[in-house]
């Protein structure tokens, strides 16, 4: 069983979410271009991907000016270029997504600039978590067979019981991760501790041989809210949530 | 008797368009031929039961007992073998009628050619057949859960105690006529050891089910140390389906349930 989880939270770019950059030659626009759907957000929340969002910004920025590095470990980014530069954003939720507390004016140093706080649409836990896995049919009954209703298949879901443990001193966090999850943010939910993976965890989805794989998911449409579960002595300190969420696919 | 519990999962079978299978014993002079005609509107509550009726129809041509079995465990999980009395067999699964649906039958089977000419016993088809599912572990249960019992078609309410009204309730009412619900409650137990691989055989199953022959399906549970298996023929109880695979304490990831419920009826084990 893994000793931690981590929850990435989906982002949705619109035109909106842009930010200037000025490298010593006027402000310059930096668009993230739009991303739409379901599967667009997991390349794009991928620790490991290319087109994570880390990825995403450092080629934007390169666009304007070479020698620009962005990097992201335990959901703090960190940008970084020799040259001075100054970044804005006139849109305040791609910053808030980025964890930076204003706008960035290194001073010409050319210091890399990191995260003030961690992204809140990054969530990491200390204790344990594990998704466990089921299905669900969507079918249509003929009804032609008296009271046994044979039915004919419509579709079907791979749905998945995320079990976790949250400490108190997370809790802060955990409600930002799940203003996401209620707003309809599709997430990456990671379950086993890989080192050698830039995210840390393992980023292979659950399957018959990677059960403790990640999982692509968002909510259940039937699920309005997100209660926790305080435990009992000795974990005085910690609550339990399941959370009944649907593969994204 | 069987010292630890075994449980199968079959789909039925039904036959839309007549057709002929052909069994040749012993292909040569002197040969002896079977013909079973799956006539169009035959259905079998599963596999098992279908396999048994060709038996029959080979014993009641040749004289030869045939032993046709659904291989349940190993790399040839969910295949099926045919054992003749010894002797090398021709297998025509269209051997007349209706030519595509034959095809629908055989591929659901598990084959992919419509004739095998001469071949040696034991013969085992080529795949699993489809909606097919064998743990390796038996069931921890699968069983009744209530029985309810349904006023006959026609029965007028109160005709023979207490004629309340001169109203006829005689229309016909499918819900009225009927033998009686039976709810049955399975809960497979998944080895899980390995891997998962079992869990998505499950779906695999469901999906087959409906993408195959549809339901009803049948569960044919030998509990441990018994003398002989319950069979349950009938339709998933939920709409949606939903079955969640559930933990064991303290078996981590390495044995998992899974319970769903079925309105059905309990049938003779074949």
């Amino acid at each position: 069983m893994s000793s931690s989880f981590r929850i990435d939270a989906g982002i949705i770019y619109t035109p909106a979410d842009l930010f200037t950059v000025d490298v010593g030659g006027g402000a310059l626009d930096v668009s993230l271009g739009t991303s739409i759907g379901a599967t667009d957000y997991f390349s794009d929340i991928s620790a490991s991907g290319t087109s994570s969002v880390r990825n995403t910004i450092e080629d934007h920025l390169n666009d304007v000016a070479a020698g620009f590095t962005v990097t992201e470990v335990n959901g703090r980014y960190e940008i970084d270029n020799p040259v001075s530069f100054a970044i804005e954003f006139p849109n305040d939720s791609i910053r808030e997504f980025l964890g930076f507390s204003s706008a960035l004016y290194p001073g010409g140093f050319g210091a890399p600039v990191v995260s003030d706080v961690r992204s809140p649409a990054v969530f990491i836990g200390s204790r344990p978590a594990y998704a466990t896995p089921g299905f669900r049919w969507y079918t249509r009954r003929s009804g032609v067979t008296h009271t046994h209703g044979r039915s004919h298949l419509l579709s079907s879901r791979e749905l998945f019981d995320l079990s976790l443990r949250i400490t108190a001193d997370e809790l802060d966090d955990w409600r930002l991760m799940a203003d996401y999850m209620l707003r309809g943010h599709p997430f990456r939910f990671m379950q086993l501790e890989d080192g050698a993976d830039p995210s840390g965890f393992e980023t292979s989805a659950v399957s018959a041989t990677v059960p403790n794989g990640c999982v692509d998911c968002h909510l259940d449409p039937s699920v309005m809210a997100l209660g926790d579960e305080w435990l009992s002595a000795p974990l005085l300190d910690e609550m339990a949530l399941t959370i009944r969420v649907l593969k994204v696919t | 008797m069987s010292l630890a519990a075994v449980t199968q999962l079959q789909g039925s079978l039904f036959c839309r368009e007549t057709f002929t299978i052909q069994v040749i014993d012993d292909p040569g002079p002197g040969q002896q031929t079977s013909n079973l005609v799956v006539s169009a509107g035959d259905s079998f509550r599963s596999v098992n039961e279908f396999l048994r009726a060709w038996e029959a129809q080979i014993l009641s041509d040749i004289s030869v007992a045939y032993s046709m079995t659904v291989i349940r465990a190993g790399a040839d999980k969910g295949k099926l073998r045919i054992t003749s009395g010894g002797e090398d067999m021709t297998i025509s699964w269209s051997f007349s009628g209706d030519a595509t649906e034959a095809t629908r039958w055989y591929g659901h089977l598990g084959d992919t050619t419509d004739v095998h000419a001469g071949v040696s016993s034991p013969f085992t088809l080529p795949n699993p057949h489809l909606a097919g599912f064998y743990p390796a572990l038996g069931a921890q249960s699968a069983r009744r859960a209530s029985t309810g019992v349904r006023r006959g078609h026609g029965v007028r309410l109160g005709s023979s105690v207490t004629q309340l009204t001169l109203g006829s309730w005689t229309q016909h009412d499918t819900m009225m006529d009927d033998q009686g619900d039976v709810p049955i409650d399975v809960r497979l137990a998944l080895d899980t050891r390995t891997d998962w691989s079992e869990l998505f055989e499950f779906r695999a199953f469901v999906d087959d089910v409906f993408n195959g022959m549809g339901e009803p399906f049948s569960v044919i549970h030998l509990p441990e140390s018994d003398l002989s298996a319950d069979a349950f023929t009938g339709f998933f109880q939920a709409s949606p389906i939903e079955i969640m695979a559930e933990r064991v304490q303290e078996g981590w990831n390495d044995y998992l349930t899974l319970s769903f419920a079925m309105d059905g009826t309990e049938v003779a084990e074949v």
